[in-house]
């Protein structure tokens, strides 16, 4: 491949990648408000209009947007002001960063030239997100700590002491996966999972791994610290580690913390429903267990795969939300002891069982 | 004045369930209820119906109520019965505010306890305190 077509596609890609991370942060700032009232039966945002259009209250991503650039930039008085600036910006380039390693599609050729749809195809993917995601909460305890406020110190020790509890577990989940489909690499996961079960089930790392599903689903949400898990903000106690931030620098940390579930919405995609794989289809297109086949066209078949991808991340943001409008937050002694008391032996114990079935097979 | 009952509360902490416990079937329960939104299947308004009534079924004489409870602890002081009795029955201005009660079975008021409170004009701007009157029973 020649080095200027593979800048183009890199630079391709990347652009791709960030672009849907950002938009769909921005629509899930929407989505936020309008899912909370639909639950709740409301009837949300629907204010904000451009020339009497309300569109569902989709202007409210300006408007939000508008003001955030707008409002005033308060600076506390704190002898750390470099760092108080750096501390958002930490917290969503690392989120954005992660994005680098999932996979959206397979391959596609262009001018006889396959190009593999994802950023980058290290074969320690899963240890870069999990190299990243430690270093984003670098991004809140120097928040809290440069913010010269002790309510914000609280929240980002909070913040530390959560994610390092999580952390364990969340890695602990993947161990099974990675047993299972021998690799690191994210995309070579993702086709391991394009295998079918028993003849008809796909081989999604759902059915593989159903407990260090729901195990990663906790811990991934843990991670990105909202609600049920949400004790470094702590709303109605300590308002968290941005309590000193205004205008779009704290609009940045809300914002990592979308990009954030997009990317949890992205793993767990990935690692247990299959990633860009649609049922069945193969790279010629559709082979159905129950023996037709539908041949199709190559780019029809990428392009169902990149959409497949996108809807599966949709959707998992949407029960993320659901989760977050639907249950209470745990106090901090609970979500310890969930972490290190329930979450961390049972992850083991899934490890534990995965080793010696993989073994038991592979003998 | 009689005696007042203590209640240990305490002991009416209830012991859940093995299913209860490990939390999964009532998260995955409490998300199937919220999510019932979005498909329309739950819609959208609701009645808090906080007071049930039944009429004297007898023909021969006036009618009048035979049942007449009001739920405090279902009612959302939404103000729409009042509006809606055509005979001016049901009252949200009678300065009755204490609305305390020690069990769910208290919160329910029926027709001899409403009957049961003076008029107004006797008993002038004093509340009425029906948590007082049921620990006296």
């Amino acid at each position: 491949m020649s080095a200027g077509m593979e800048i183009g596609a890199a630079v391709g890609k990347t652009i791709f990648i960030v672009m849907f991370a950002l938009s769909l942060g921005g629509l899930l700032t929407w989505v936020e408000r309008k899912q909370s009232a639909v639950m709740q039966d409301r009837i949300g945002a629907n204010r904000a209009s451009i020339l009497g259009f309300r569109v569902w209250g989709l202007f409210h991503i300006i408007a939000d947007a508008v003001k955030m650039f707008t409002k005033e930039d308060f600076v506390p008085d704190t002898p750390h002001k470099f760092i108080h600036a750096l501390a958002p910006v930490l917290s969503i380039f690392f989120a954005l960063l992660s994005f680098a390693v999932i996979p959206f599609g397979s391959s596609i050729v262009i001018a006889g030239q396959s190009i593999g749809l994802q950023v980058a195809d290290v074969n320690v993917g899963i240890l870069f997100i999990f190299a990243m995601m430690s270093v984003a909460v670098y991004g809140v305890v120097l928040a809290g700590w440069s913010s010269n406020n002790n309510y914000s110190l609280l929240g980002g020790v909070r913040a530390t002491a959560q994610m390092i509890s999580y952390e364990i577990t969340f890695g602990l989940t993947l161990v099974g996966v990675v047993m299972i489909f021998q690799t690191l690499s994210l995309q070579e996961i993702v086709r391991a999972q394009g295998g079918v079960l028993f003849g008809f089930l796909p081989m999604w790392g759902v059915f593989l791994q159903p407990l260090g599903f729901l195990l990663f689903m906790t811990a991934a949400i843990a991670e990105t610290k909202r609600i049920p898990f949400d004790i470094p903000e702590g709303e109605s106690e300590i308002i968290g580690f941005f309590l000193e931030y205004s205008s779009m620098k704290f609009g940045m940390f809300m914002f990592a913390d979308f990009i954030e579930q997009i990317l949890v919405a992205s793993m767990v995609t990935t690692f247990f429903f299959g990633g860009w794989q649609v049922p069945y289809l193969g790279d010629g297109g559709f082979v159905f267990p129950w023996g037709s086949t539908w041949d199709m066209n190559t780019w029809l078949v990428e392009s169902l795969r990149v959409i497949s991808f996108v809807l599966k991340v949709s959707f998992f943001c949407w029960l993320q939300m659901l989760i977050r409008w639907t249950l209470p937050r745990f106090r901090f002694d609970q979500l310890m002891n969930l972490g290190w008391k329930i979450l961390l032996p049972l992850s083991l114990a899934n490890a534990l069982v995965t080793a010696i079935i993989v073994l038991w097979i592979g003998r | 004045m009689g005696t007042v009952r203590v209640i240990n509360v305490s002991e009416r902490r209830r012991v859940l369930t093995f299913w209860e416990k490990i939390y999964l079937p009532e998260i995955w329960r409490g998300l199937v209820l919220t999510a019932r939104h979005f498909s329309g299947m739950s819609n959208g308004m609701r009645f808090v119906s906080a007071i049930a009534a039944e009429e004297v079924d007898d023909p021969n004489i006036e009618k009048r109520p035979k049942v007449f409870d009001i739920d405090i602890g279902r009612c959302v002081f939404c103000g729409f019965c009042v509006e809606a009795c055509p005979e001016d029955a049901i009252r949200m201005d009678t300065g009755i505010t204490e609305i305390g009660a020690l069990s769910r079975e208290g919160m329910v008021l029926n027709i001899d306890t409403l009957l049961s409170l003076p008029p107004k004009s006797e008993r002038g701007d004093k509340p009425v305190d029906f948590l007082q009157q049921q620990l006296v029973q």
